[in-house]
């Protein structure tokens, strides 16, 4: 208690000095910048834009890049200087909705410019499109990776018992009996951090909903679907037989991911649903020769029906009120080439959005384009969810459904109410 | 305060000059800009329906206050803030006082002790909670302890089931929290005349009635201290919840201090934080008024 007041005494401290400083400074200095040849960029964490940012720089000669990077509570930050009118030049945006900096919310608002005529822009695969795109049509943010999820499995483990990744919902099932015969954990699962509820439930709706009908969002928008008259049952209810077959580690909702991390590398658990970022970030943790297998989740007994789960990552928009356009247009532009993607993703460990002609060297990557270019892509659903508190309602609705308290058909009536709040 | 008075030196003038009242200033302006403005415009806009973003908002009078009492998670959040806080208070005052009477006694070890039962209040607490969330797993330290030493029946899922966890986050608190409230019982005990104490011990007192009878009433103050901290640090008590559990399984451990961190941050619906934190600040002002004016009539009698 002491050592609180202690510290909020500090901070208040601070604060003031840096309130001094900007009072001193006078209030022409927001996120822009006074300098006409100084173009700055504002980003959530991560230093994939710093990668590129130095080609830019040099094909632009006095030219220089700023990166204002928060990469705590980005979303407070930059709605408050988007709200007061001293955001950067260019932002980092959210594609679709869910929060105060996403292209349909930022965007329908007008803080975000029109780039539709962009030389890009017909470059934007149409997984993307509808998410970077304002309700009123216009395009407005160039993005830069694809996330997605599906299977990470721990390939020496699984040879050791010569064991393949699965592809069909049986061999899934299998696939687990197997594993536990071997001692092992199939697929860990870390509840305890609640933002890993939802991988299973969207590897699995990507083919099981939103192959079928993707515009599933915006029929529950228009109140002729819903979570509960869906196949979310039978996703859920999936998630429910895996836990039934023993797939999991005991008491999911005890389990740290991290702990989960750790297992897979060292082979006790085979496999982890995450997002494909993990690949690298599990890779980088674990023991020297540790090679990872990224495959789509399979909901069905046909391997042709599999979707993945796969969204639009980081975009980057113009600030509407910037007076430097033409610079903030060029730099999306520059942005959206090539080899700037290519050098983004592979900073970012994920699979460049954009990549044209070239192709990146890694498993997950190629993995991933393949199924872009087939078009069997769904994207992340809570990118089109209306209300923010549909997420939540899933995120406790699996934690209660684990410890027994609820059933997918309950889970699923709590998430219909939240997206009609 | 009264300046020094030196008899060979001259008595130094101040005590008739007051400082100017505008030195007050900057602590005045300061103390408008990070506290009260803020805090004001945060109370105003819990009566509106603005969303965080750009400047229109409409005023919705009670709106937000009405659907923040009728849901259900934020009674269930003040229930646990409250149980919590009667746990932990109950807890960590029993601990420490029973610390501070042991290490008050003339055991060799007792400096050492000391330290060691302060260590905890060191370590920040949001550390504290995640080094407990680990030792807390179901293949964690604590239920790997139980099985190895024969008592696997104990093992329970201490953070994952919801029967359990607001429990484990009590006693993780304690555990921080127990050596403070013994150093500031053992600043009490010290000042417990040993006369008083040597001659109801001549009179024939053993060492339970002397406690009872003599120490406890004379230090009622560190008691008083000690109570009023631990209720109204443990209303709002946020790090150690949020690290172990995020307020999670599916709400079983939220406490008003995590859900108004989650309406605002999660839900980004900030006009209901708002309203929940005035409902909060509101709830330990009062509590912390009451309780301070009832242990201060007790501590005079």
């Amino acid at each position: 208690m002491l050592s609180t007041k202690t510290r909020r005494r500090t901070g208040a401290a601070a604060l003031a000095a840096a309130l001094t400083a900007t009072a001193l400074a006078g209030c022409s200095t927001g996120g822009g910048s006074d300098d006409a040849n100084v173009l700055t960029v504002a980003t959530n964490g991560g230093d994939a834009m710093k990668a590129v940012i130095a080609a830019f720089e040099e094909a632009n000669p006095g030219v220089t890049v700023e990166v204002r990077d928060s990469p705590e509570n980005y979303q407070q930050v930059t709605a408050t200087q988007l709200t007061g009118g001293t955001a950067p030049d260019v932002i980092q945006v959210f594609p679709g909705t869910g929060n105060n900096v996403s292209v349909k919310i930022a965007g329908d608002k007008g803080f975000l410019l029109d780039v539709s005529d962009a030389d890009w822009a017909d470059t934007v695969p149409e997984s993307s499109r509808d998410l970077l795109t304002t309700d009123d049509g216009a395009l407005v943010a160039v993005p830069m990776t694809f996330s997605s999820i599906g299977g990470i499995y721990n390939q020496g483990a699984l040879d050791e018992l010569g064991l393949t990744a699965p592809a069909t919902w049986t061999e899934v099932l299998q696939f687990c009996t197997d594993a536990a015969e071997a001692g092992k954990v199939a697929y860990g699962l870390g509840l305890s951090d609640t933002w890993t509820t939802q991988l299973i439930p969207y590897a699995l709706t990507a083919t099981l909903v939103y192959a079928e009908d993707p515009d599933f969002a915006q029929h529950q928008v228009e109140g002729t679907a819903t979570f509960a008259d869906s196949p979310w049952q039978t996703a859920l209810e999936q998630y429910v037989e895996m836990n039934d077959a023993g797939c999991f580690n005991e008491s999911p909702n005890g389990t740290p991911y991290s702990e989960v991390q750790d297992a897979v590398r060292s082979g006790d658990t085979l496999a982890t649903v995450s997002v494909a970022a993990e690949n690298s970030t599990i890779a980088a943790g674990g023991p020297e020769g540790l090679e990872l297998t990224y495959a789509a989740f399979p909901a069905t007994d046909d391997p042709a029906d599999t979707f993945l789960s796969a969204t639009t990552g980081p975009s980057f928009a113009v600030n509407a009120a910037t007076d430097k356009t033409d610079l903030a247009k060029e730099f999306l532009a520059f942005l959206a080439e090539p080899e700037t993607q290519i050098a983004y993703a592979d900073r970012y460990g994920d699979t460049a959005a954009l990549p044209g002609d070239m192709a990146q060297d890694s498993a997950v990557a190629q993995l991933v384009t393949g199924y872009v270019n087939e078009g069997r892509v769904a994207s992340w659903p809570d990118q089109l969810w209306p209300s923010t508190t549909v997420q939540p309602a899933l995120f406790d609705g699996v934690q209660a459904v684990f410890s027994g308290q609820s059933t997918p058909a309950d889970v699923l009536a709590t998430m219909d109410q939240a997206f009609h709040e | 305060m009264m300046p020094i008075k030196s008899r060979s030196a001259k008595p130094v003038r101040t005590a008739g000059i007051k400082p100017p009242v505008w030195f007050l200033a900057p602590a005045v302006l300061l103390y408008l800009a990070i506290v009260l403005i803020p805090n004001g415009q945060g109370l105003f806009f819990s009566f509106t329906d603005w969303d965080g973003l750009g400047s229109t908002w409409a005023p919705v009078g009670i709106d937000n206050y009405r659907a923040v009492l009728s849901d259900p998670n934020s009674l269930q959040a003040i229930l646990n803030t409250f149980m919590l806080t009667l746990i932990v208070t109950i807890g960590q005052n029993v601990i420490g006082l029973l610390l501070a009477l042991g290490v008050n006694s003339r055991v060799k070890s007792r400096h050492l002790l000391r330290l060691v039962f302060f260590l905890p209040v060191v370590l920040t607490p949001i550390v504290a909670g995640y080094l407990w969330k680990y030792l807390l797993t179901p293949n964690g330290t604590l239920n790997g302890l139980l099985e190895s030493t024969g008592l696997g029946a104990w093992r329970q899922n201490w953070l994952g089931d919801p029967e359990i966890v607001l429990y484990s986050i009590c006693a993780a608190v304690i555990w921080q929290g127990a050596g403070y409230s013994m150093v500031i019982y053992l600043a009490g005990l010290q000042a417990v005349p040993a006369e008083a104490l040597e001659a109801a011990a001549i009179d024939g007192a053993g060492a339970a009635r002397r406690t009872w009878s003599i120490t406890l009433p004379l230090i009622n103050g560190a008691i008083v201290v000690n109570l009023l901290l631990c209720v109204i640090g443990n209303l709002k008590q946020f790090d150690t919840v949020f690290s172990m559990s995020e307020g999670g399984p599916s709400g079983a451990s939220e406490t008003m201090a995590t859900i108004v961190y989650k309406t605002a941050f999660t839900y980004l619906e900030y006009p209901n934080a708002l309203a929940q934190g005035a409902i909060l600040t509101l709830l330990v002002g009062v509590i912390g008024f009451v309780q301070f004016r009832l242990t201060q009539r007790k501590a005079l009698a």
